[in-house]
């Protein structure tokens, strides 16, 4: 109650999110009486951020900033438009299939994002879009690297239910192509509503050159994707691959890139990343504070006390991980939760471990571009510079999306739990 | 709401200029030597997770895989996570969600600014207490080792291992309290920083 | 106002517990303490209650440990991992070869050497409260194993447990540790071209899909330790301690129990879905074995008494 209280406060008069949330957790357990917890707090709080899958968000912000830094992200947008049809919002929709293209290689919506955002959003604004409008729509399509195959976060899911990794990944590629058509619906109403410029036919002789130029380009993603499926280096590490790769192109290729623009480079990286980390070990500390308080089990009970159909308890479900995602960090909150709700939705209500799976990953990655606490918000917001509360608003329609998409799976499964039950 | 600081977007798109804390004083001289310090110890330990994860692919290819740079390396993320976190107080990095400082007077703006960093220094105090009863270093001194300490009162933070690199996670620990120290410097500057602001517009 | 006092005081006595493991609820460690859970409970009179945390959702077991040594969690059923990581005398545990099979391995977690290990645990901070097991460890590979071949050359995914990484390069193979959530990614990529698991997580995740060949070697047992925080085993009653310690001896057991039925099981299910299992003796690591044994009998002497007592069971 007081943490809570404090929570709201404290947001309102700007202090750093990521001491709230420490402040939070410290307040609840001088308030649980636990206060052997605090014995171990330091620790937890290191501990929180002391994971591998994690090593793969200062590598990605230094290959977004690196591709910026070296001309790479420029002709690689200028090749998609080389080849964009004349429609409205065509660079939009150029982004959108990039984010789809690179969320069958990437497995999280904050390197995705990163990337995209130094790739796209510079060229959206040369091409006349506003800044916070491509942001948004940048932001939104890195939603579809946790959905679509491979997903950390659906790989999580997969370890606590003790399922297979690849039926999981099947299931989620039908709910992540109806995501991405909903976005690109999406962007079409907002061209229609931001009268968002059409991308002007090139002639043949600019296309041409543009292609060219952009082919050096195309080796940092193919550096990323061949030594993945090469078998030569797992994500994280691909990460590490591309960016020497782009540091060669900008240098050798390019040569836009110079020695001196590394330590630069680097020093955004760390102050990026370090804000970033820093909310993420918040986020976990807070939900490790919650956990010893059995508040997963609680809410369970609660859930299941209230449910009278699948459907029922779908929507509820729903409800429960859209106000999670809000505060919480997916992975942490897929830990948390899915242990507790899954039991509850397969043995009790008979839904399907794997639709159960997809909702919550869903569910809990649409949280990482929601305030309070979105990690994907944030970074967002520190590479290209909108605000964070603007660029929420910006991102409504796509919320929208997600939710519909939500909406259609929760209906089916209901109803076919509620006929096969 | 927006992320705090997050520089003027011209400015973020072609290299992000540091905002470093710019007062006289001593304190915003320290302050200001402190966080480029970081900034830089920041930069290196990315050149060195990047090129930990080069290694490790490396050597896997090559058929002797290394068993200690990804824990190294996660490590150094940490060490990022909080010497990045101590300079986000001096460059006013950390995210925030104000959601009442847009619509005030200067003045006022300037006085919420003053109350917020004297929040921040409240926490870091609070923490740097929880760290201290944590690592308790006259027990320690008493004890005489760690080994000692841990069969006293059951502390292990001296004698707890790493899994790979033949250290104890005390050491890396350390960055714990080294960062509240500099954290605190930062928002004591940021604090006289704004006082002076205030004294400044006083009619 | 009478009730209230009442309720306060019955409250007060009521003590909730907390046990900490990694695997997820369906894994049969998992049904284990949520047994332990409901007997508790019941035996208690409802005065000892204990909340089950698996999936590590309190963290990794070096954090479960930490908090066990800080009296912030109570208990937990950890791997030799992190134990062996302080005390190398744990690692005896996961020497190779050591039992032919998991009705052997429960025998030997049940002996006098493993009770002397269980005593190591108070410098440690713990009280340990008996051993449990998983399946006995074979190995996968994705590329298939000529006749009369070796495990040589092979990148296998690994722990970091010195024990284990010196077996695997006696044995001529790259042990390569690697997190959890890229394992799969890396053996279905080809980053890593085989690794060391069971027959129930081979088929649960469906690893046989992706294998050339499922090895049925049964090279090493498995072991789980129930432990207590030493510091809040300090503050329970006489009573508690014992009911604690009888409950937990007898989940422990029936773990124990199970395996061998577990493993026939799924590797019954392995076969009949076109798996590509075999069995394969010590051969299949080269003379990993015996080298193995010279090393770590000067390590770690204890060994000599493990292995004298599985030699005493094997008859
Ligand atoms: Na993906
Ligand atoms: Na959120």
């Amino acid at each position: 109650m007081i943490a809570g209280l404090s929570f709201g406060t404290l947001l309102a008069v700007g202090a750093p999110i990521s001491f709230i949330l420490i402040a939070c957790a410290l307040i609840l357990i001088v308030e649980s009486g636990d206060t052997v917890l605090l014995q171990g707090l330091p620790q937890q709080l290191f501990a929180g951020i002391e994971s591998y899958s994690l090593l793969a968000l200062p590598l990605f912000i230094l290959l977004g900033e690196l591709m910026g830094a070296g001309g790479i992200g420029r002709r690689l947008l200028g090749l998609a438009m080389a080849v964009m049809l004349p429609v409205r919002a065509g660079l939009a929709y150029v982004n959108l299939t990039a984010n789809l293209m690179m969320a069958s290689i990437l497995g999280s919506t904050v390197a995705q994002l990163t990337v995209m955002s130094r790739l796209a959003v510079p060229e959206m604004e040369r091409a006349g879009y506003p800044r916070d409008l491509s942001t948004a729509v940048t932001a939104a399509g890195g939603l579809l690297a946790p959905v679509l195959p491979p997903s950390m976060n659906l790989i999580v899911f997969a370890a606590v239910a003790q399922l297979p990794v690849a039926d999981i990944f099947k299931a989620a590629v039908l709910p992540g192509l109806a995501l991405t058509l909903a976005f690109a619906g999406v962007i079409g109403w907002l061209g229609w509503r931001h009268n968002l410029p059409v991308v002007a036919r090139q002639d043949r002789q600019a296309r041409l050159a543009a292609m060219i130029d952009a082919l050096p380009a195309l080796l940092v993603p193919l550096v990323a994707v061949g030594t993945i499926l090469g078998g030569i280096a797992t994500p994280t590490e691909a990460a590490a691959m591309a960016s020497l790769a782009a540091i060669l192109v900008g240098r050798f290729c390019y040569r836009e890139l110079t020695l001196a623009d590394l330590p630069a480079a680097l020093a955004r990286t760390a102050l990026t990343s370090g804000a970033v980390l820093y909310l993420v070990a918040g986020a976990q500390l807070l939900g490790w504070v919650m956990t010893f308080g059995n508040l997963p089990m609680q809410v369970a009970q609660a859930i299941e006390g209230m449910a009278g159909s699948p459907l029922m308890f779908l929507i509820l479900l729903n409800l429960l991980l859209l106000a999670l995602g809000t505060v919480l960090e997916p992975i942490p909150a897929i830990i948390l939760t899915a242990p507790v709700l899954l039991p509850v939705a397969e043995g009790v209500y008979g839904i399907d471990p794997l639709v159960f799976g997809v909702i919550l990953c869903l569910n809990l990655a649409l949280g990482l571009l929601t305030p309070p606490v979105g990690a994907g918000l944030y970074t967002a917001s520190l590479m290209t510079g909108v605000g964070a509360g603007r660029l929420s608003r910006l991102l409504m329609p796509f919320f929208a999306a997600v939710i519909a998409v939500l909406a259609g799976m929760t209906l089916i499964e209901g109803m076919r739990a509620t006929m096969g039950g | 709401m927006r992320a705090e600081g997050a520089p003027e977007t011209a400015a973020m798109q072609d290299g992000m200029v540091l905002r470093l804390p710019a007062g006289q004083g001593r304190l915003a001289r320290l302050s200001r030597g402190l966080a480029r310090v970081e900034i830089a110890v920041g930069a290196a330990l990315v050149a060195a997770i990047f090129a930990l994860m080069l290694a490790n692919a490396a050597s896997r290819g090559f058929g002797r895989p290394l068993v200690w740079t990804d824990e190294l390396a996660v490590h150094l993320m940490v060490w990022l996570a909080f010497i990045g976190g101590s300079a986000a107080v001096a460059v006013k990095g950390h995210m925030v969600m104000g959601l009442l400082p847009e619509t005030l007077s200067p003045r006022a703006a300037a006085r919420l600014a003053l109350g917020t960093d004297l929040l921040v220094l409240l926490f870091l105090i609070a923490m740097a207490a929880v760290v201290w009863r944590w690592l308790d270093l006259p027990g320690l001194i008493r004890a005489g080792s760690g080994v000692a300490l841990a069969q006293e009162s059951f502390n292990f933070i001296y004698t707890d291992p790493t899994l790979t690199l033949g250290l104890r996670k005390i050491w890396f620990w350390l960055v714990m309290p080294v960062t509240l120290l500099t954290a605190m410097i930062h928002a004591l500057a940021a604090i006289a920083e704004d006082l002076t602001r205030l004294r400044g517009d006083a009619p | 106002a009478g009730l209230a006092v009442l309720a306060l005081s019955g409250t007060a006595q009521a003590e909730a517990l907390r046990i900490g493991l990694i695997t997820p609820p369906p894994h049969r460690w998992t049904i284990g303490a949520n047994d332990l859970a409901g007997k508790l409970a019941e035996e208690s009179g409802g005065r000892l209650t204990l909340n089950v945390f698996p999936s590590g959702q309190l963290g990794s077991e070096a954090q479960m440990l930490q908090q066990l040594q800080a009296g912030a969690l109570d208990m937990a059923f950890l791997t030799v991992g992190e134990l062996a990581n302080r005390d190398a005398d744990f690692g005896i545990l996961v020497a190779p070869y050591l039992v032919p099979d998991a009705e052997t391995a429960a025998k030997l977690l049940e002996g006098p050497t493993a009770a002397a290990l269980q005593e190591k645990l108070g410098a440690l901070g713990l009280k340990g409260l008996g051993y449990g097991m998983a399946g006995m460890r074979i190995v996968i590979l994705s590329q298939p194993l000529a006749e009369g071949g070796t495990v040589a050359g092979r990148k296998i995914r690994t722990v970091p447990l010195a024990q284990e990484l010196d077996f695997w390069t006696r044995a001529g193979a790259a042990p390569t540790p690697l997190p959890l959530p890229e394992l799969f990614d890396a053996y279905t990529n080809g980053q890593i071209d085989g690794m060391q698991i069971d027959l129930e997580g081979t088929f649960n995740n469906r690893f046989h899909d992706y294998s050339a060949a499922v090895l049925d070697s049964r090279h090493m047992i498995f072991p789980m330790v129930a432990v207590f925080s030493a510091r809040k085993w300090q503050a329970l009653s006489e009573e508690d301690r014992a009911l604690i310690s009888r409950l937990v001896g007898d989940e422990t057991a029936a773990i124990r129990a199970a395996y061998p039925a577990i493993d026939a099981d799924y590797r019954a299910k392995l076969v009949e879905s076109g798996a590509p299992v075999v069995t394969v003796g010590p051969e299949v690591f080269g003379d990993a074995v015996e080298s193995w044994y010279a090393e770590w009998r000067v390590k770690t002497p204890l060994l000599l008494e493990l292995e004298k007592e599985a030699a005493a069971l094997r008859k």
